[in-house]
């Protein structure tokens, strides 16, 4: 008697267990089931906010080369072109380094010289110089004036990962190469910003990756004044 | 020779006892185990969680930043880098906060896992195809100069990480989960 009583408790006992371990399996299977909607959910999250973070309309400023995305100066047969940005210190050396042989290119019909102001290295300023100033720039081109001030913006470089000129301070840049109302306006609606998105698609398209990039009739070449030389000198052999 | 011999027992006895001590750690270590892995596996939940909340935070705010770092790597097509770029941050922010309440740690961990594999394989690829770029993992990325690449230092990070998933694919009972909550108390068996 008391023998069958403890072996029905013996079963019963395995029956409860069996159950138990049913319970923990569907609660198991059901969180596996939550960790991937939440998955789910977070990657379309993602989509979401990017397609929030794209302007969908773009302002290209005027007297745009090449689709939208640069600025040309002079005629020549050679085709140079510069990724940079206003916040890359090599951008800033190679442009200073550059800039008197370029003039003299421009003026002598050597080369056409194009200008692509990248913005990607906002991870590297505090407030987003990176964007603001290449939106300036694009102002600055409203007002004619898009090689002078981009000269100015590469005297002016804030050090990476500091707190970059504000708008206030962009404008007055403006100021001392002739820009007026009309630019300061521009810049505190933030007009260009979009355009600056559309010439980072374009360095991206063309699997760039860093600053300053250079070209010379699309092959590409290192970014200093002796490679630069070079290519042009080669040119002329041809 | 005969002299030194006499030392030789010596030295015996001392390398005996410190394999005695070594053995008596070890069932230390044993003893305590169901008490200590618990608590190592929430440490290692929390560390995995909150290096992939700031992973993700950091990219969330620039996109197209995120997508451009993803396309550094060369390893697959840009628009799809663009919606890996996109996609990923929040995947990271939502397996690191599953990680914190703990909810199917064994699985999450096998994930969190499974991606820092896939982040240790193209940092590798990089490396051995000569690129020179910032690994993006918290935000920035792409081309930097020859002399500013820390792959190893990258890798080493990662395969840290990875140790911590696998101990928690090994062990993935631990103290304040949800899933020791939903077990309830017939978890004790």
């Amino acid at each position: 008697m008391s023998k069958r009583y403890s072996q029905k408790q013996a079963a019963a006992q395995v029956v409860r267990k069996q159950l138990a371990k049913e319970k923990r399996r569907r609660t198991q299977l059901w969180a596996a089931l939550a960790v991937f909607a939440v998955l789910l959910v977070a990657g379309a999250v993602g989509v979401l906010v990017r397609s929030t973070q794209q302007d969908d309309t773009v302002n290209i400023p005027p007297g745009t080369y090449a689709d939208g995305v640069g600025f040309a100066r002079g005629d020549g047969p050679k085709l140079i072109e510069i990724y940079s940005d206003y916040q890359c210190p090599i951008c800033r050396s190679f442009e200073t380094q550059t800039r008197d042989t370029f003039a003299q290119w421009v003026a002598t019909d050597t080369a056409k010289i194009v200008f692509y102001p990248v913005a990607v290295l906002d991870g590297y300023s505090k407030n987003e110089y990176s964007t603001r100033s290449a939106a300036a720039a694009g102002c600055a081109a409203d007002g004619g004036k898009f090689h002078q001030y981009s000269y100015a913006l590469y005297v002016n470089q804030p050090a990476e990962n500091t707190e970059g000129p504000d708008n206030a301070e962009l404008i007055e840049t403006g100021k001392t190469v002739g820009l007026g109302e009309d630019f300061e306006q521009c810049v505190k609606d933030g007009k260009y910003t979009s355009w600056t998105q559309h010439i980072n698609e374009n360095f991206e398209e063309r699997k760039l990756k860093g600053t300053p990039s250079v070209f010379v009739d699309g092959e590409r070449v290192e970014a200093s004044l002796a490679s630069l030389m070079a290519a042009v000198a080669a040119d002329d052999e041809s | 020779m005969d002299s030194t011999n006499s030392g030789e027992p010596l030295l015996d006895e001392s390398t005996a006892e410190t394999a005695d001590r070594s053995h008596h750690l070890w069932r230390y270590v044993r003893r305590y185990w169901p008490v200590t892995q618990p608590w190592l596996g929430t440490g290692a939940r929390v560390i995995l969680g909150v290096v992939f909340i700031t992973a993700g935070w950091l990219k969330v705010g620039d996109l197209a930043e995120s997508g451009r770092s993803v396309n550094a790597y060369e390893v697959m097509p840009i628009e799809l880098g663009r919606f890996v770029g996109a996609v990923l941050p929040f995947i990271e922010i939502a397996i690191g906060a599953l990680l914190i309440i703990g909810l199917s740690t064994r699985l999450v961990a096998f994930l969190n896992g499974g991606i820092y594999l896939i982040f240790i394989t193209g940092i590798a690829q990089a490396w051995a195809r000569g690129l020179t770029i910032d690994c993006g993992c918290f935000g920035g990325g792409g081309q930097v100069d020859a002399a500013d690449t820390r792959y190893a230092t990258e890798i080493a990070r990662d395969i840290l990480l990875v140790s911590l998933t696998a101990f928690l694919v090994m062990f993935p009972h631990t103290k304040y989960s949800l899933d020791a909550r939903l077990a309830g108390p017939e978890e004790i068996e």
